[in-house]
């Protein structure tokens, strides 16, 4: 029963899992090195997962629905920043409140354009985009390098986002900003300009994250799919301590904890169901605690910035 | 100025929040007085206007779906219907009584989540009728129901074995699973019935049941049926609303063969399903309609495939002829009784 095959298919689903978890993960830590806590993320992934499948299902083109879903996942963030960063509200409460509304909007939307049937309409998903000779690797050539194109844009996003903060001088600017604004301020960067680029960044990533539910995964679309995933990737934000690399790695851990209990429930496992749900956010909250939420938060996370203050 | 803008904010959202009616889902509020009110044929019945509350989307292509064309042909009929969607556990009670308050005379609820709002809200208006499809209350025995509730526990177990003797007769790896969505009563007894049904035509094989916790993750749906096929299996069932919608895409996808749930599916798999377990939402609703008008509403009903409740939809055409006929005796021996298969509802 444990055999090659079956550690195959489990890294294999543990990546697909994952994807969503990844790019939200990652344009969530751009967004609150920043110093702007993006709550909004689970709307702005539900947004970029309904118009990836609505253009798609009308052009036909998967890229120019992913292109579009990323572009709504960023757009949407501007009334946000608008709202959290210019006009110095709550940034949790405004990032809840447009959780609330895209789910009501994206129903609303979908059951406008397509009615209510019992054949749902649907897309061809995403194929699988084997890399030649790496997906020959026993066991991580099947699980890793054969799966979809917005698999390996995740991942690859993840490490040149981590190259991009910690090496650049872009990303010095980002953390400045959310570790002292004042004084990046001071120093000629323009705190607005930065946080509305790192939340657009987190929207756009955010957005190609509920592409990827839609257009590579599901191919449909159904009220709510993101199903708490943009919430989970806060946390991960949080359990990767801000750093997109490690934080890469507790998406795929997450991933692999969800794909590991539905095949233990398969294997009539006599452990009540409930456990096995329970287990990758049990793991998740366990890691948190173990690693510790150091000193590695972005000191301004989440304040509100005066331009004119003292 | 910004005071105005302020008691303008605060008295568009209390509009909006009172039209919302405490649901999150898209709704048609409950009119007090709806000028479209469409008398029915017998305008001296007690009932006129119907409403219902559902656990989740009409879109779900399974339970929420099936209810919502049986408040259809209720509609048909000459009643007027609303519906409320995704009404949260914990929202059912406001919701209850907002309809109650309201103009409408039959108030029901579509799952099992809603029996403990009825309970709470029935003997408050006791002009009104409270129904419940789903399963029945628990800790209440039947002679202390309140007189104005009624409940359908319908023996979906029933559909559950025929269903479980079909996959067994088509697989031949000797693997089959089941996805389901949440361990209510009525689910764990399609599990139980679903592997009994399977074992009496080949008692050596292997059932697999995956609880995914959730009746609205298609991508969750998805990779569980992944988890059973890449585990051997080569037939697959789900019992789980919106996230069997993934089930099947799963099964279509890896060319294995499916059953599905609430209605008929075949269209979602026109080369995989097999049959599909049907819910008879409108026999329901008018069933407990007439009952009303004869005075004779109330208690917990526990209909299946021999009224008609449930019933099993035409075999697709994956299906093999021999099962097909063997499974319509099935059908008929549970409904002449010489079947009957155990309802185990408490755990799997």
């Amino acid at each position: 029963m444990l055999s090659g095959s079956f550690f195959a298919a489990l890294l294999a689903s543990m990546f697909r899992m994952s994807t969503p978890l990844v790019f939200g993960a990652t344009g969530e830590i751009v967004a609150e090195r920043a110093g702007v806590i993006n709550i909004g993320l689970e709307g702005q992934m539900l947004l970029g997962a309904f118009v990836a499948f609505c253009v798609q299902f009308t052009t036909g083109s998967a890229t120019v629905g992913i292109l579009c879903g990323a572009l709504a996942g960023a757009v949407s963030t501007l009334p946000l920043t608008g709202l959290g960063v210019c006009r110095r509200q709550n940034q949790s409460v405004v990032g809840i409140m447009f959780n609330i509304l895209m789910v009501g909007l994206t129903s609303y939307l979908y059951r406008a354009f397509f009615g209510v049937a019992l054949t749902a309409p649907s897309i061809q998903t995403l194929p699988a985009l084997p890399i030649p000779l790496l997906n020959r690797i026993p066991l991580l050539g099947e699980a890793l390098f054969s799966q979809n194109a917005l698999v390996y844009l995740s991942i690859f996003l993840a490490i040149g986002t981590w190259f991009v903060l910690s090496k650049t001088m872009l990303g010095l600017r980002i953390r400045a900003v959310g570790e002292n604004p004042r004084a990046a301020q001071a120093a000629g960067i323009s705190v607005i300009r930065t946080r509305l680029g790192s939340m657009c960044f987190a929207g756009l990533l955010g957005g190609l994250g509920g592409s990827f539910l839609t257009v590579a995964y599901v191919g449909r679309f159904m009220d709510g799919i993101t199903s708490g995933r943009g919430y989970i990737a806060l946390a991960i934000t949080i359990l990767g301590r801000w750093n997109p690399v490690v934080a890469l790695g507790g998406a795929l851990l997450f991933g692999l904890v969800d794909a590991f209990q539905l095949r233990a429930q398969a294997m009539s496992v006599p452990i009540p169901y409930q456990f096995f749900v329970m287990l990758p956010y049990a793991v998740v909250l366990l890691s948190i605690l173990l690693m510790g939420r150091n000193s590695s938060e972005p000191k301004a996370l989440g304040d509100p910035y005066e331009k004119e203050g003292r | 100025m910004k005071k105005v803008y302020a008691l303008f904010l605060a008295l568009t959202l209390t509009a909006a929040l009172l039209s919302g009616c405490g649901g999150t889902g898209t709704t048609t509020p409950p009119a007090g007085d709806s000028g479209d009110k469409e008398a029915p044929e017998e305008s001296a019945g007690k009932i006129q206007n119907v409403a219902m509350l559902l656990p989740g989307l009409i879109s779900d292509q399974s339970w929420n779906y099936s209810a919502y064309l049986g408040l259809q042909e209720i509609e048909e009929m000459g009643y007027h219907v609303e519906y409320t969607e995704s009404v949260e556990q914990n929202d059912s009670e406001t919701v209850f009584r907002t309809y109650a308050s309201g103009d409408f005379d039959l108030i029901m609820g579509h799952g099992y989540s809603f029996i403990d709002a009825s309970l709470a809200v029935a003997p408050a208006f006791p002009e009104k009728y409270f129904y419940v499809y789903g399963t029945a209350p628990t800790d209440v025995a039947e002679e202390d129901l309140p007189a104005n509730t009624a409940y359908s526990y319908n023996k979906e177990y029933e559909g559950a074995y025929v269903c479980g003797v079909v996959a067994a007769m088509e697989s031949e790896s000797n693997k089959i699973g089941i996805v389901g969505g949440a361990p209510s009563n009525a689910q764990i007894a399609n599990y139980n019935a679903f592997r009994e049904g399977a074992q009496s035509v080949k008692p050596e094989i292997d059932v697999s049941i995956i609880v995914t916790g959730t009746f609205d993750d298609p991508a969750k749906g998805k990779e569980a049926a992944y988890s059973l096929i890449e585990g051997g299996c080569d037939v697959v069932m789900h019992v789980c609303d919106a996230t069997g919608t993934g089930v099947i895409d799963a099964c279509v996808e890896r060319n294995v063969k499916v059953l599905g749930y609430g209605g008929d599916q075949r269209d979602l798999a026109p080369d995989q399903m097999l049959c599909c377990l049907g819910v008879n939402i409108s026999q329901c609703i008018a069933d407990q309609i007439e009952k009303i008008e004869n005075g004779t509403f109330s208690g917990v009903q526990r209909d299946g495939l021999a009224e008609g409740a449930i019933y099993i939809t035409e075999f697709g055409t994956a299906c093999a002829e021999e099962t097909a006929t063997k499974a319509q005796e099935v059908i008929q021996g549970i409904v002449d009784g010489s079947i009957v298969p155990t309802e185990v509802s408490t755990e799997y």
